[in-house]
């Protein structure tokens, strides 16, 4: 059974008009490069991609879709995440198993340590209000109204700092690829 | 009307931001969002960057790492050694047992910044070679700032908080603000929550909101233009920015985060007029920049930097 032909339900529910056949590879696209982005390898997004649809119309035959984008990216994060935790703990293995076979597996390491040390960097420059925010919303995963709240802040300003947060991030994160070709 | 990439990247930010947040949607942002989504391939894939790094777990590990950290408070805290860290521990008791009244004085180094929480739970953020005494009672609060700068956070809690130099005051309920007190005794006031009342000394009192700064200079106060509040102070992130500043104005900036002092060979020269956004956290590239756009010399005499006129003498 291959997953590059879609089932049955899947040509009659999405693929029945020349729009809806649009948005869906508009959704397709963002989720692959979602995927790519987070896992750097394009096989493996197009996988995901393919996944996260089908996963999609299911859900829409029982329940009614508000946000199609947003729900089709907490799927794919769920399914990036589950591939990296089977991989980490298949890095584990190989590791105590047999050093040999894991070569691929160190430069992944250095790769993804690369990135936490560039977002590390990134923030350490940020303002000092900025950067507490960002802590408070990706590592303790309060909401914007608690952090607004406990920091005398308004709602806006907030959401604000996290937006322009991500801006920093990203320009630090893109700089460090820029660099990392120029070197290899 | 086309988009940039810098505003479609501000925007898809905004949108990831958004859906972060937001369970289940307001209709109106939603069609907003799905409208600005059909514009382009390229809106659509800058979603999809921002929203992979804002998932990522790499972030998510750079954040806890950079929160663990410990901050540069703690090794100013060691520099001043032990007599002040035993000071402080017994304010720390003293703040356990009675956490309304403080009276205490802190010093920063230069190069160094700090962070005090204070006993009433308000936060002042210290800059290098500040130096405030601080005094919390029943029917007040009170902070003299000797020299520096300083940066408050102030809770309400029915004291009235007041900053106080030898030339200017400022009072305050519940709100953010910023004082700069320069050697020439100028005093650079700037409000990023709530209001304050501000006056020279013996003079009248002028209320300030939220992004509005004035300064005291030889008695007189000023208002200057607003600001924009939203990222606290520049010196916090370890910039200054100048606009038609003068030269001995950086010179002391620049000195409060250096490790070896700064001086001006002669005053005429501190009296150059420089505009610019100076990256103060990093003395020693400032100056190159002012070497090559000023024309000025920087020598070391004795430990000492000293900044003077090119032309030999």
């Amino acid at each position: 059974m291959e997953t590059a032909n879609p089932p049955p339900e899947f040509s009659r529910v999405a693929y029945d008009t020349h729009e809806s056949r649009a948005q869906w590879e508009a959704v397709r696209e963002v989720v692959r490069r979602f995927a790519r982005r987070r896992l750097g390898r394009a096989d493996l997004a197009d996988d995901i991609a393919q996944e996260t649809l089908l996963r999609v119309i299911d859900y829409g035959r029982a329940n009614t879709i508000d946000n199609l984008y947003a729900l089709a990216l907490r799927i794919a994060a769920n399914l990036v995440n589950e591939h990296l935790r089977r991989e980490r703990r298949r890095g584990e293995d190989e590791l105590t198993d047999d050093l040999a076979s894991a070569q691929p597996w160190p430069d992944q390491v250095v790769e993804g340590r690369e990135a936490v040390r560039a977002l590390a960097a990134a923030l350490e420059r940020m303002p000092p209000l900025r950067r507490e925010i960002i802590i408070r919303r990706r590592v303790r995963q309060q909401s914007c109204a608690a952090i607004a709240r406990e920091m005398g802040l308004s709602p806006k300003a907030v959401e604000k700092h996290v937006t322009r947060g991500m801006i920093d991030l990203n320009k630090a994160f893109r700089t460090r690829r820029r660099d990392g070709s120029r070197l290899s | 009307m086309t988009s940039t990439t810098t505003d479609i990247l501000q925007e898809a930010a905004a949108w990831v931001e958004w859906s972060s947040r937001v369970g289940a949607a307001e209709p109106r942002a939603l069609a907003d969002f799905e409208a600005w989504m059909a514009k382009s391939p390229a809106h659509r894939e800058a979603y999809a960057d921002l929203a992979a790094l804002w998932r990522s777990e790499a972030l998510v590990e750079a954040a806890a790492a950079v929160a663990a950290r410990p901050r540069r408070r703690w090794r100013g805290f060691m520099r001043i050694g032990a007599p002040v860290g035993l000071a402080l521990a017994s304010a720390m008791m003293a703040v356990i047992f009675a956490p309304i009244f403080q009276f205490q004085t802190f010093e920063t180094g230069r190069g160094e910044m700090r962070r005090l929480q204070l006993a009433d739970g308000s936060t002042a953020h210290l800059s290098g070679a500040a130096r405030v005494h601080i005094r919390q009672g029943l029917l007040g609060r009170t902070v003299v700032l000797d020299q520096g700068e300083a940066f408050f956070d102030v809770n309400k809690d029915g004291r009235p908080f007041e900053v106080q130099t030898d030339e200017a005051r400022v009072q305050v309920l519940g709100t953010a603000f910023n004082v700069d007190r320069l050697a020439s005794g100028r005093v650079e006031l700037s409000v990023y929550r709530g209001a304050v009342s501000f006056r020279a000394r013996g003079g009248p009192s002028e209320e300030l909101g939220r992004g509005e700064r004035a300064s005291v200079d030889n008695g007189l106060l000023l208002v200057a233009t607003p600001f924009d509040p939203l990222d606290g102070p520049d010196w916090m992130g370890g910039w200054f920015d100048a606009s038609d500043a003068s030269l001995a104005e950086l010179v002391e900036k620049l000195d409060r985060f250096s490790e070896r002092p700064i001086t001006l060979a002669n005053p005429q020269l501190g009296e150059r007029r420089i505009s610019g956004r100076f990256q103060i956290s990093e003395p020693d590239k400032v100056m190159s920049v002012m070497a090559a756009a000023y024309g000025v010399r920087i020598t070391e005499v004795g430990g000492r930097i000293v900044i003077s006129d090119s032309e030999p003498q």
